[in-house]
């Protein structure tokens, strides 16, 4: 069976998009939500003292800790681009 | 793995500096350009020998084999991540020019102050008022923005760049090492007195032949004047001497027999085949009777159609447009043509251990490496 699609049906795909703009920028507004919640923090900690300043800026990964920030790397972006793939939907087809 | 010596000198006050966001950001393209290059590029090989099987006639070609994909949505999400990704790298929010452009000014600076000490010391010559030919200035090759000529700081961003272009290699400069290496093959025990990097850039490709040849006076030319600062920058602080000069190499100012050994890195797919004729001819003029003419270059990407198509999909996404006319040029013919005897095109390990072999798709997508070897006829 061919894989479903739904997003190109419509005769004017473009209102489609438009509203995938609109996801878009709700995800970018949740991000920035994260970003600021995470500056506040380095801010409440570095005025505890518990973070210097430029410790963040300056931290360097031991070799052995890359290594597993590289697989975890690895990891994280097959999570995210291996819908297009296109696995999942023909396993849910099979 | 060769060796690379000079690889732990305190670093240069002329360097890219990312911030920890930047870093992260150049990561995470990294690992979705691993991902392209290995997951995406094989489920793409099998989406395609499926579709081609069902063919009545299986695409003959790269352009049929495109053909065929064009419709699949596999492959416009292969075709958008090569590039955009490459885009990204360069001029994305958290890209190498806005990195650069933070600190231009203390760059500037530094890279000026070498500028005068290399133009004084003689081993920097540049041509202010060079004109750039129009296939050089008319695209951003490699999506850089500007091409590597047009900003002062353009070779501070393309050696930060070429840090992540062939991402398998263990060392940014094993590569260069082996072609030296190679070279040392082709003309075992000949000790060269002259040798120019033709098409040098910032000197990566230079400077190991300043090692392998400890005797000899190193050359390198480009028309890039802010590569070749750099190139100056970098070779001065590993102590080396390299004579550097902006040319436009299809009219040197060399005198005739000056070389014993012309060679090129990533150089003839970047021209047009009729500066690349011109300038070929002028690398023959330069050459002494007997000197080499070795190219480390791509051709004849393996696979057949599939291959074919991979390759000139990679040239059309990534402003290589001269890429596809070059793979079509015999130019071991065109350089027999010019009168270079023993012309051959030679297997090369780029250190990933896969040489071009036509029958073989690679099982991660590389670029058909290939070794081209010309030789001046001896007593002409």
């Amino acid at each position: 069976m061919p894989e479903q699609s739904f997003l190109t049906e419509s005769a004017d795909y473009t209102t489609t998009l438009d509203r995938l703009m609109g996801v878009v920028m709700a995800l970018a507004a949740e991000v920035y939500i994260l970003r600021d919640r995470n500056e506040v923090l380095e801010a409440i900690l570095t005025e505890a003292g518990v973070l210097q300043p430029d410790a963040l800026e300056n931290y360097q990964l031991s070799p052995q800790a890359r290594q597993t920030q590289i697989k975890e790397r690895d990891a994280f972006v097959a999570r995210v681009l291996s819908p297009i793939l296109g696995q999942e939907t023909k396993e849910a087809q099979s | 793995m060769t060796q690379t010596p000079v690889a732990n000198l305190p670093e240069s006050a002329v360097a890219v500096r990312p911030d920890q966001a930047t870093r992260a950001y150049q990561d995470f393209l990294l690992g979705s350009k691993l991902f392209w290059s290995r997951t995406l590029y094989r489920q793409l090989q099998a989406e395609y020998e499926e579709l081609a099987a069902k063919q009545p006639l299986p695409p003959q070609n790269g352009d049929e084999a495109e053909q065929l994909m064009r419709p699949e949505p596999l492959y416009q999400y292969f075709a958008w991540l090569e590039r955009h990704i490459q885009r990204l790298k360069y001029a994305g929010p958290r890209g190498i020019v806005p990195t650069v452009d933070k600190h231009r000014a203390s760059l500037t600076a530094a890279l000026d102050a070498a500028t005068e000490e290399g133009l004084a010391s003689g081993e920097l010559r540049l041509q202010p008022d060079i004109e750039m030919p129009r296939y050089y200035t008319a695209t951003d090759y490699h999506q850089h923005p500007g091409g590597v000529w047009s900003d002062d700081l353009a070779g501070l961003v393309y050696e930060y760049g070429r840090k992540t272009t062939t991402p398998l290699h263990l060392h940014e400069d094993d590569l260069h090492f082996r072609l030296a290496a190679a070279v040392k093959e082709v003309a075992p025990g000949v000790e060269f007195e002259s040798i120019l990097d033709w098409g040098c850039g910032i000197g990566k490709s230079t400077y190991p032949f300043a090692l392998a040849y400890p005797q000899a006076q190193v050359y390198g030319v480009d028309i890039a004047a802010p590569c070749l600062k750099l190139a100056y920058l970098r070779t001065h602080e590993k102590g080396l001497h390299i004579h550097y000069s902006q040319q436009n190499i299809e009219k040197l100012d060399y005198p005739d027999a000056s070389f014993d050994l012309v060679h090129s890195t990533f150089m003839p797919h970047e021209l047009p085949l009729p500066t690349l004729k011109r300038a070929t001819a002028e690398v023959y003029r330069i050459l002494k009777p007997g000197g080499y003419f070795i190219n480390l270059d791509f051709h004849d990407p393996p696979g057949g159609a599939f291959g074919e198509f991979i390759y000139y999909g990679h040239s059309r996404r990534n402003n290589e447009h001269f890429m596809r006319s070059f793979n079509q040029t015999d130019f071991l013919k065109l350089q027999r043509g010019l009168g270079f005897s023993q012309a051959e095109m030679r297997p090369f390990d780029d250190g990933t251990g896969l040489i071009t072999d036509p029958a073989t798709v690679p099982p991660a997508w590389r670029f058909p490496w290939q070794l081209f070897v010309a030789q001046k006829t001896q007593g002409v």
